[in-house]
């Protein structure tokens, strides 16, 4: 089982790992967008994290509910609404809950990846964080097949979603700004995707720590 | 009257579209705006509350028309209409296709 306190401390991880990964991802950002990714995103984050207290003994839906409001009224950039998505698709599926099975939190991560696909419109290699999202969540999906635990489960998925970020890098974006640029985007690992796996990573390690 | 909702990343762009229309047009239009987010030092953004909170200022039963600047502005927006298709508001989604 998957915790609510495992649940907060995965959301107040990866606030933090934004902030360390500030810079980082804004420079991704700048090579083909509009230099603001980790600006934006920690920006939303830290304001995450100051509300986070204010739910720390509710459900798990309603920690995931809190952290999409918040995202979508302070990202600023594309990322609030399509992170804002990602969890609010997946607070639907832990309305309610104080734990969730290994199934409900593979349900959680494909509502989610499903929110960002009809938020953004986005298919596989169109160079966006779908890119890591989509074969992350197919390989935790194919996890459940082998009776993995969460952990080896995650950690598939994480693979996956490292893979799937690096695989952006040769491609050519077909959504957002770095569509503009055309072949020019190309030779550049895209933010989003790098963004996507770094919030797999700490829900990786929030679950790791605790079981 | 149709009311206009003006979505940008930039205040000053907003208010001045808002300036120029209301000179142009005789009879008085509803504008509302949603413009940039709060953070002083990079005010460049929108804010999908913001732009949920203009389009019910000036809605009536003639439609809203929602205007954006950019990408981002596109996606906050659409989730914006979205949102009131998921609450108990007062807008019926069909009638959003028809004035969107």
């Amino acid at each position: 089982m998957i915790s609510q306190q495992q649940i907060i401390n995965w959301i107040d991880n990866f606030a933090a790992v934004i902030a360390e990964n500030k810079d980082y991802l804004t420079e991704l950002d700048a090579a083909i967008g509009d230099a603001d990714h980790g600006i934006n995103m920690n920006r939303g984050f830290q304001k995450v994290s100051e509300k986070l207290p204010t739910v720390i003994d509710k459900d798990i839906g309603t920690i995931l509910k809190t952290v999409s409001m918040t995202l979508i009224s302070t990202v600023g950039g594309a990322s609030g609404p399509l992170y804002g998505t990602f969890f609010l698709k997946a607070s639907a599926v832990a309305a309610q809950k104080e734990e969730l099975t290994l199934e409900e939190l593979v349900q959680l991560l494909q509502a989610g990846l499903e929110g960002v696909i009809y938020r953004g419109k986005a298919e596989l290699e169109d160079k966006t964080m779908i890119d890591a999202l989509s074969p992350a969540v197919d390989a935790f999906q194919q996890s459940l097949t082998n009776n993995d635990s969460v952990v080896e489960g995650l950690q598939k998925a994480v693979n996956a979603a490292e893979e799937g970020m690096k695989k952006t890098i040769p491609l050519i974006a077909r959504k957002g700004r770095a569509s503009y640029l055309g072949e020019r985007s190309m030779g550049h690992q895209d933010p989003g995707a790098t963004s996507s796996y770094l919030m797999l990573t700490t829900l990786l390690k929030a679950v790791r720590e605790e079981n | 009257m149709v009311s206009l909702v003006l979505v940008s990343h930039s205040l000053p762009l907003a208010a001045s579209i808002a300036n120029l229309i209301q000179h142009i047009v005789k009879e008085d239009v509803n504008i509302a705006i949603a413009a940039r987010v709060d953070d002083p030092e990079h005010p460049w953004g929108t804010d999908v509350i913001k732009i949920q909170q203009a389009i019910k200022s000036v809605y009536s039963d003639d439609g809203v028309v929602v205007l954006m600047d950019l990408g981002s502005a596109v996606l906050s927006a659409e989730m914006a209409i979205a949102r009131f298709s998921e609450s108990e508001d007062i807008i019926n989604p069909l009638q959003w296709q028809q004035s969107g």
